[in-house]
């Protein structure tokens, strides 16, 4: 297993390897995440039953949670691939990273627009200043400059170098996002899934959700390979490591 | 310990005799903390309630100003780059560098903010733990910045790509400074702002200066 | 029937917003990529 892994993580570092694993992999996923998200979305907005408290209002859970989850997810790839080319210079470590920075933006977006969708007809409000929300929307600006910061520097190398030191500073508002729930007094509710003895929701609304929690992970992947292909296309002449 | 001494007697000279430069961020946090008023009105509760709120917005606004200035000029004259690669301590040059631009850059913030808040009508105990919590937090704000400062030392001069840069990794510092001080003002015990203002100090102090370091080679490498 | 599958008990105006937003994003993105990759083999293989 740890050969195989061990193997794997060689081959991802060719990029060769892989390009010919994405076109290969690339129509599949996509259906995959295709058929995913439009079942799921069928789930949670028909098959789901109504909540006693939230009515149908609640059904937003099931697009705010994974978005939520995905912008959190995708920064935390994207640190570890920041943290991966900086210290072993891997190119197309540097390439996950230039491509989640966009995808991140707007899941997290979405997490914010949902979450403000969500939160007024149930607590009154779209928007609250407590430390979930606020260090969710720092979040989003710490992804807009990842990217912003790219953009504005002439040199390609020299960028993906003072980016990925920027997108390691900025993972310390992760913990802080999460956590953000039991350090304050919040309005944003506790976690539900992730609790020690389970999750806390009716099976017939987590299994809706856990759908789409893997249909997004499917499109993210999805969508990632894409951005990888198009970069081997542009770098390609560059022959530079593996 | 004979290099170090010398380069905390260059770096405060080279600071004591560009005064003028130094002079800037103080003058702007002054005028910034005298345009609400002047926009506001004179209510005086209104002033009070939103004195700490906006004496740490514009003690982070000028040191975002200030932070140009501590890199960038040794840059251009190519300077910098010796430092980098001598062989010297470059964390514990750097850490005086910075404390050296941060005393005249920041401390005056801090002596500062307690007239400003005079003029806000801040009560006596209030002016005092905003200075302390200004104390603890501008040096906060200026080593961090070195970090992004030091990423961004090759670009031209933009000011406002390290502002959207570095305000959003300054907010828990600028929510613990003036949320402590709206908190001390309201009665409330304010032990934990104060030992989470004091654990960020001395951690990033402490860590800071091999970040630094590493931001610089990367900033400086074109 | 149709009516209450679209109001949603009154909140169909949030839910739907909601919804259509996301479908929106996740759409959007999917037409950024693939744009952009039409435009990299365009570049690459015209030269």
């Amino acid at each position: 297993m740890i050969k195989f892994l061990k193997q794997f993580f060689h081959k991802c570092v060719s990029p060769k390897w892989v390009h010919g694993a994405i076109e290969k992999l690339l129509t599949p996923i996509g259906y995959a995440a295709l058929l995913l998200l439009s079942t799921a979305f069928a789930l949670d907005l028909w098959w789901a039953p109504t909540d006693y408290q939230q009515g149908d209002a609640y059904r937003i859970m099931f697009v705010h949670v994974p978005a939520a989850f995905m912008s959190l997810f995708i920064y935390v790839t994207l640190a570890v691939s920041a943290l991966v080319y900086w210290v072993w210079h891997i190119k197309l470590a540097n390439v996950v990273v230039k491509a989640s920075a966009p995808i991140g933006a707007w899941l997290t977006l979405l997490a914010l627009v949902s979450g403000a969708l969500w939160g007024k007809p149930m607590w009154g409000t779209f928007w609250i200043w407590d430390a979930r929300l606020t260090s969710e929307l720092l979040l989003l600006f710490l992804y807009l400059g990842l990217i912003i910061l790219r953009r504005s520097i002439e040199d390609p190398e020299q960028g993906s170098k003072v980016v990925a030191v920027l997108a390691l500073l900025g993972a310390v508002d992760l913990p802080i996002i999460h956590y953000s729930v039991y350090w304050w007094n919040t309005l944003h509710q506790r976690s539900t899934l992730l609790n020690a003895s389970g999750p806390t929701l009716d099976s017939k609304m987590l299994y809706p959700l856990l759908g789409t929690l893997l249909g997004f992970l499917v499109y993210y992947v999805f969508i990632i390979l894409l951005e990888i292909r198009s970069e081997l296309w542009v770098r390609r002449n560059v022959s530079t490591d593996v | 310990m004979h290099y170090l001494t010398q380069t905390l007697k260059y770096e405060f000279l080279a600071l004591w005799r560009n005064s003028q430069a130094m002079l800037n961020p103080l003058l702007f946090f002054t005028l910034v903390a005298l345009l609400f008023p002047l926009a506001i009105g004179p209510d005086k509760a209104w002033l009070t309630h939103i004195a700490p709120g906006v004496l740490w917005v514009a003690a982070l606004l000028s040191s975002l100003l200030s932070l140009e200035s501590l890199f960038q000029p040794e840059y251009h004259e190519g300077s910098l780059e010796q430092l980098i690669i001598s062989s010297a301590h470059i964390p514990t040059l750097l850490f005086i560098k910075i404390a050296m631009h941060w005393l005249f850059t920041g401390l005056p913030l801090v002596l500062a903010a307690p007239l400003l808040g005079l003029c806000y009508y801040l009560p006596m105990k209030a002016l005092g733990y905003l200075m302390l919590s200004l104390l603890l937090g501008t040096p906060v704000l200026s080593f961090l910045g070195a970090i992004v400062a030091a990423l961004l030392v090759s670009l031209k001069e933009d000011g406002m790509l390290l502002a959207l840069l570095l305000l959003p990794l300054w907010v828990p510092v600028l929510i613990l400074g003036a949320g402590g001080v709206m908190t001390y003002m309201k009665g409330l015990p304010v032990q934990g702002e104060f030992i989470l203002m004091s654990a960020l100090f001395i951690l990033v102090l402490s860590v800071t200066p091999w970040a630094i370091q590493s931001a610089l080679k990367v900033g400086i490498n074109d | 029937m149709l009516a209450q599958m679209f109001d949603m008990g009154t909140y169909g105006v949030y839910i739907w917003s909601a919804y259509g937003f996301s479908v929106a994003v996740l759409l959007f993105n999917v037409y950024r990529v693939i744009r952009r990759y039409k435009k990299v083999i365009k570049n690459e293989t015209a030269s």
